[in-house]
C-alpha cells in the first residue's frame, strides 16, 4: 500500500495574548491509501487543529512552528492559499460535525454539488449535474432527481450529513478528514453513515481519518486509532492491538470510563482532574498528574514512543524495562466478541 | 395507586398547534409512573417527544390532555397546581443538556446556587444559607474557590456541576435531568455520572435521566421507556429490556449501541427499522410482569 498522507514531527502553536498555546507538539504518523486511521482524544487535545492543518484552514493566530506535511508525495507545509484551493477537494476533503453549518440553507443541495464540481474541473453544466446526481445515488439518497431541487431544510439531520459528504467527494479526494461526523445524530442514523464511510472506502478506496471521542463508532469504523493527549499522539496501533491490549495508561482511563465497559454493579471510573492548558505544558508527561501509575521520571522527562508490535507504539514510561510490571485493567477479550 | 408511586402520568397528550392545518402530536397519550427512589430512563431519537415529556412534568407546558400525579396531587391541574406551587417547585428539579445557557451568566456561581433557595424561601437566615451553599457545591465536588466564579469561568464539566448542585439544595424528591452529560468529554461524563449515582446511593433521589446514549441509560437506570414518535413503544426493567427486547424499534435501537470492541463491532448484525413505518396506532399491553408493549 501506498502512503498518502504523512505527518513528520509535526508542531502547531497559537499566539494568544495569554501567550504561546502549544496545540499540536512533534505529532508524526501515516497514512496509507484506503485505510482509516481514527484519532480519539478529550476536546482540546489537538485532534481538530491536526486535521485543520492538513487542509490549511487554521486561524490567523495559528502557525506550523516545525514539521511537514506531505500529501500524496508533495509537501505542503509551506503552499500558500492560491495552491492550496486547487488542493482542497481534489486531494483532501473535510466533514464537520454540523451539517447544517457546511450548508447553505438558501440553496438548492444539487447547486451545491455541482459549485464543488465546477469549483475544480471546467465541465459543462449537464456533465456537473450528472456527477451530482450520481453522488447522490453513491452517498445513499432515495430519488435523486426529485430531491436534487431541494434545500437542506426538506433534510433530515442524517440525510444533510450524507450531502455534505457529497460535496466533500465532489472531485475525488484522495483523503477525507471526517471531524466528529456523527456526533450530532441518533444512533439508528449514526450507524448508517458509518456503514456508509466504510462502503465508500471500499468503493473509492479513498483514505479516512476520523475524529472522535465515541470508542464504540471507533471501533466500529477504524483499521488504526491514535490516541491524542495534550497535543501528542500517546498510543497508536492497529484496531484489535489498542482495543485489546492498550498500553498507555491514558488509553486506560478512556476505556474504564465507559459505561458500556462497566461491571454490574461497579462504578465507573474515572480520570480525575482536566487536561492541562497548553501555554505552560508542564515538563515530561503532561498525563503525569491525572496518572495513578505515574512514576517520578514522568514528571522530569516526556517519554518517547515505545514500539511493542510492528504497528504498535505508546508513549509512556511505563514500557521502559526499568519501569515496574504493572498489570493492563482493562479486561477486554477477543472471547468477548461472541457475547451478544 | 401502590405506595411507592412518586409520579405518575396518565394519558399525557401535549400537542402543539402551529396553524390552522398543522398540529404537531408532541407526546401521545403516554402514560407510566415512576416510584420512590428508583432511576427511571427515557430513550429515543431527536423529536421523540422525550424532552416535551420533562417540559410537561415541570409544568412548563400546559397539557393538552391528560393527568399528572406527584405524590398522589394532581399537578396537571390549575387550580391545585397553583395552590401547591411551592410545594411542587420545591420538590421537583430539572437539570438541562446545555449548562451554559442554564446558568445565568452573569451571576455568581455563589448567588446561582443561592436564588432558588431564597426564592422559595426555604433558610430561615443567611448563616443557614450559607451552610447549604458550602454543602451543595462540596457534595458536586467544588471547592470554596470557585464560589465568585462566573459560569464563563468555568468548564463544561464545571458547569454542569453548578447546575446539579443548584438542583440538590432544594433537596428535591425528584430530579429530572434531561441529556445532563451529552455535550461532556468522555471521562468528565463518567464523573458526572458517578456523581450522579453517589448523590442518588446518599439522599435516594428519585431521577428521571432523559438521555439518547442507550449504554449509559442501561447503566444508570432501573427501568427504561422507549420513545418513538410521541408514543411510550415499550418500558420495561433495564435487564429485561436488554435481554427481551419485544418492539422491532427497541431491537434497531439496541443493535445500533456502539460497542468498543472492534471484532465484536465489525461483525455486527444491524437491526433496520423503518420509523416512517410507525403509525402510533396501537394499545400498550403487559407481555409479562412489568414489560410493557405497544402493539
Amino acid at each position: 500500500m501506498d502512503t498518502v498522507l504523512q505527518l513528520e514531527n509535526l508542531s502547531i502553536s497559537f499566539d494568544t495574548p495569554e501567550g504561546e498555546v502549544q496545540a499540536v507538539r512533534d505529532v508524526s504518523l501515516t497514512l496509507k491509501k484506503g485505510e482509516i486511521l481514527s484519532i480519539v482524544g478529550e476536546s482540546g487535545c489537538g485532534k481538530s487543529v491536526m486535521c485543520q492543518s492538513v487542509m490549511k484552514l487554521l486561524p490567523k493566530n495559528a502557525r506550523i512552528k516545525s514539521g511537514r506535511i506531505i500529501v500524496d508525495g508533495i509537501d505542503i507545509t509551506n503552499f500558500n492559499e492560491g495552491k492550496m484551493r486547487k488542493l482542497r477537494g481534489s486531494e483532501v476533503s473535510m466533514v464537520f460535525q454540523d451539517p447544517m453549518t457546511t450548508l447553505n440553507p438558501t440553496m438548492p443541495i444539487g447547486d451545491q454539488i455541482t459549485e464543488a464540481i465546477h469549483m475544480h474541473k471546467k465541465v459543462s453544466r449537464e456533465v456537473a449535474k450528472k456527477r451530482a446526481l450520481e453522488l447522490l445515488d453513491l452517498i445513499g439518497i432515495e430519488d435523486p432527481i426529485h430531491r436534487y431541487s431541494l434545500q437542506p431544510h426538506f433534510f433530515s439531520g442524517g440525510m444533510r450529513q450524507r450531502c455534505v459528504l457529497a460535496i466533500a467527494l465532489a472531485s475525488n479526494p484522495k483523503i477525507l478528514f471526517a471531524d466528529e461526523p456523527t456526533t450530532s445524530l441518533d444512533v439508528t442514523v449514526q450507524v448508517k453513515i458509518i456503514d456508509l464511510l466504510l462502503e465508500l472506502r471500499d468503493k473509492l478506496g479513498i483514505s479516512i481519518v476520523f475524529v472522535s471521542h465515541d470508542l464504540g463508532v471507533v471501533a466500529r469504523i477504524s483499521d488504526r486509532v491514535a490516541i491524542m493527549y495534550a497535543g501528542k499522539i500517546v498510543e497508536i496501533g492497529k484496531s484489535e492491538e489498542m482495543f485489546y491490549d492498550p498500553r498507555h495508561p491514558y488509553t486506560w482511563g478512556l476505556m474504564q470510563a465507559l459505561p458500556s465497559l462497566a461491571k454490574e454493579g461497579q462504578s465507573l471510573k474515572c480520570i480525575p482532574g482536566m487536561p492541562p492548558l497548553m501555554v505552560n505544558p508542564p515538563p515530561g508527561d503532561a498525563f503525569a498528574i491525572r496518572n495513578e501509575y505515574a512514576l517520578k521520571i514522568d514528571y522530569e522527562e516526556m517519554p518517547p514512543m515505545f514500539q511493542i508490535s510492528p504497528t504498535h507504539f505508546a508513549a509512556t514510561w511505563l514500557l521502559d524495562e526499568r519501569a515496574p510490571k504493572i498489570i493492563s485493567p482493562i479486561s477486554l477479550k477477543r472471547s468477548s466478541a461472541n457475547e451478544g | 395507586m401502590k405506595d411507592n408511586t412518586l409520579l405518575e402520568v396518565r394519558n399525557l397528550k401535549q400537542y402543539f398547534v402551529i396553524n390552522r392545518r398543522l398540529t404537531i402530536k408532541a407526546v401521545n397519550d403516554i402514560s407510566f409512573t415512576v416510584n420512590e427512589g428508583e432511576v427511571f430512563g427515557l430513550v429515543g431519537e431527536t423529536g421523540s417527544g422525550k424532552s416535551t415529556v420533562a417540559r410537561s412534568i415541570i409544568g412548563v407546558n400546559k397539557l393538552t390532555d391528560g393527568e399528572i400525579y406527584f405524590k398522589g396531587k394532581l399537578i396537571s391541574d390549575g387550580v391545585i397546581s397553583r395552590q401547591n406551587k411551592n410545594y411542587i417547585r420545591k420538590n421537583m428539579q430539572i437539570i438541562f443538556q446545555d449548562s451554559a445557557a442554564a446558568l445565568n451568566p452573569h451571576m455568581t456561581v455563589e448567588k446561582i446556587v443561592a436564588e432558588p433557595l431564597e426564592i422559595n424561601k426555604i433558610t430561615k437566615n443567611k448563616v443557614e444559607l450559607e451552610e447549604i451553599i458550602d454543602e451543595s457545591l462540596s457534595q458536586v465536588g467544588l471547592s470554596g474557590y470557585y464560589r465568585q466564579k462566573y459560569p464563563s469561568e468555568l468548564s463544561g464539566g464545571q458547569r454542569q456541576r453548578v447546575a446539579i448542585a443548584r438542583s440538590i439544595a432544594m433537596k428535591p424528591d425528584l430530579i429530572i435531568a434531561d441529556e445532563p452529560i451529552a455535550s461532556l468529554d468522555v471521562s468528565i461524563q463518567a464523573q458526572i455520572v458517578t456523581l450522579f449515582q453517589e448523590l442518588q446511593k446518599k439522599y435516594g433521589f428519585t431521577f428521571i435521566f432523559i438521555a439518547h446514549d442507550l449504554s449509559l441509560i442501561k447503566y444508570l437506570s432501573d427501568r427504561i421507556a422507549v420513545m418513538l414518535k410521541g408514543k411510550i413503544v415499550e418500558l420495561a426493567a433495564t435487564d429485561e429490556l436488554f435481554l427481551n427486547p419485544c418492539h422491532p424499534y427497541t431491537k434497531s435501537l439496541l443493535s445500533s449501541i456502539p460497542v468498543p470492541d472492534p471484532i465484536f463491532e465489525k461483525n455486527k448484525k444491524i437491526i433496520d427499522y423503518d420509523t416512517s413505518s410507525f403509525t402510533g396506532e396501537g394499545s400498550i399491553s403487559e407481555v409479562s410482569p412489568g414489560h410493557f408493549l405497544l402493539t
